[in-house]
């Protein structure tokens, strides 16, 4: 308990140093437990930038199946997916404000599925129109309704976020790891030196020994473990990079006492 | 005379047999001792002892190897030659007043102090806080406890150094220039307090300072250091 209140005493002195250490511990922890559903995110963004597409709302007694078979052979058609329920709600809801409440609550009423079609990148705003025009001759005007189509792709300054999405969606893991130990380790090498001063005094004083690990391991006590817990409780699953990531921060910290232990002098 | 191999063999297991009795008699049992820092020597063919109980005082002009004395003792350096006893003792703590004191300046002072709280020494908080009530209102600083170190003057450092010290129930005392920065006054009251613990309680005190004057008035040993060289050695009183 002694130990816990001086370490929290110094991180209190230390407040910005201690900041950068809570904030890269639960960060570096977080990220790599969440990395998989972080970088279907990621790619799922990337994908939404990448490609022009627009919504549909098919009368529930179309059959998807059929409709996207045949759309999916159309020249500049990429993919045909269902939207969730939850999407189909704020799609109403845009369509709403596009088109005015009469015509949407009449649409309300009847049961909708709700369709993205994406199509190909650079397809020609004629082509884009013609495949439109195809969905409504096919399924027929009174059980379809057609949403704006969604290019991203148009301006030469969405192709750059593009590809600045397409670069975060594939390097993020390596630069946010790299980033985040190199923070953890550099708060953690300057809060030594307060902890190293502290323990000095300690041993001086009182008929301890052993305190600067002990310390330092503190740190390891109330920052990693219950960090990755929590992480644990809220997605319980436990990966190789989780696991290497909490071995990575414990290792690094052993390594690291071992190595300023031996020069124990302030 | 050409002494036999066995002989020899006898005459260092006796030796030996005198160090472990030296070794066990003395507090400290420095045996031609010399530290060299890289480049520099900081004390040579230092022979001295220290007996339980004693008071010592080493005097001294700046660089004369004080603090290197004093560090060798506490067990922070290590002899470069010579034979040291006594230090990394297990059946004996060691508290020191640091020449910089080595306080936490944006503390105050009690908080400093209680740094020296030792579960395996005081039974309670409120043990260790009525020996401190005590010192500190010997020392005369009890108003100014809660004052930050940072806002304080030497003399408080000093006296804030000098109670975590004593606070830790040492069984030696090594103080570094406790008491530069200390009027006259002060210095003697600090004394009074060494020389009761070192009455009541056995401490054995070791005193660096530069002020050879202050020191002759004080009961104990002193030994004078010239150039790393131990010049004098005997009473105070008689320096």
């Amino acid at each position: 308990m002694f130990y816990l209140v001086e370490l929290l005493k110094i991180m209190k002195e230390n407040v910005i140093i201690s900041f950068i250490l809570v904030i890269s511990s639960i960060s570096l922890i977080s990220i790599s437990h969440h990395h998989s559903e972080i970088g279907k995110k990621l790619s799922s963004a990337e994908k939404n930038i990448i490609n022009p597409y627009f919504n549909a709302l098919l009368s529930k007694k179309i059959n998807f199946d059929t409709i996207k078979r045949k759309l999916s052979q159309l020249p500049g058609v990429v993919t045909i997916s269902q939207k969730k329920s939850q999407v189909i709600d704020s799609e109403i809801k845009r369509l709403k404000s596009t088109y005015g409440e009469d015509l949407v609550k009449n649409l309300s009423a009847i049961n909708y599925t709700n369709i993205k079609i994406e199509l190909e990148k650079g397809l020609k705003s004629k082509n884009q129109t013609l495949i439109r025009e195809y969905i409504v001759r096919l399924i027929g005007q009174e059980n379809v309704t057609l949403g704006n189509l969604k290019d991203n792709s148009v301006t030469d300054e969405t192709i750059k976020d593009s590809s600045v999405t397409n670069y975060i969606s594939k390097y993020w893991k390596v630069y946010s790891f790299t980033i985040l130990t190199a923070m953890w380790l550099m708060s953690l090498v300057l809060l030594s030196k307060p902890l190293k001063r502290s323990a000095f005094i300690i041993m001086k004083f009182q008929r301890t020994k052993y305190v600067y690990p002990k310390m330092l391991m503190g740190i390891l006590g109330i920052l990693i473990i219950p960090t990755f817990a929590v992480n644990l409780f809220i997605l319980p699953k436990v990966d190789l990079v989780s696991l290497l990531s909490v071995f990575l921060l414990i290792g690094l910290s052993i390594i690291y006492t071992l190595i300023s232990s031996t020069k124990l002098k302030v | 005379m050409v002494m036999t191999l066995e002989g020899q063999m006898k005459e260092v297991v006796r030796s030996q047999k005198n160090h472990h009795q030296l070794k066990d008699q003395f507090v400290y049992y420095l045996d031609n001792v010399s530290v060299n820092y890289s480049k520099s020597k900081a004390l040579t063919d230092i022979t001295l002892t220290v007996n339980p109980g004693e008071i010592l005082f080493v005097t001294g002009k700046s660089g004369a190897g004080k603090t290197s004395l004093l560090n060798l003792l506490a067990g922070d350096v290590l002899p470069s030659s010579g034979r040291a006893y006594g230090i990394h003792a297990n059946n004996r703590f060691v508290a020191q007043v640091f020449q910089d004191l080595k306080l936490f300046d944006n503390r105050t002072c009690e908080e400093n102090i209680w740094m020296a709280y030792d579960r395996s020494i005081y039974k309670s908080k409120n043990e260790f806080y009525a020996d401190m009530i005590e010192l500190v209102n010997v020392l005369g600083i009890k108003d100014k406890l809660q004052d930050k170190i940072v806002n304080t003057n030497g003399g408080l450092k000093q006296k804030v150094a000098m109670i975590r010290a004593l606070m830790s129930r040492p069984n030696i005392l090594i103080a570094d220039e406790p008491t530069s920065s200390l009027d006259k006054e002060s210095s003697v009251k600090l004394f009074d307090v060494l020389n009761f613990y070192n009455v009541k309680r056995k401490l054995t005190v070791i005193w660096a300072s530069h002020n050879r004057d202050l020191v002759k008035q004080f009961p104990g040993k002193i030994i004078h250091l010239e150039k790393g060289k131990l010049i004098y050695s005997g009473h105070a009183c008689f320096i």
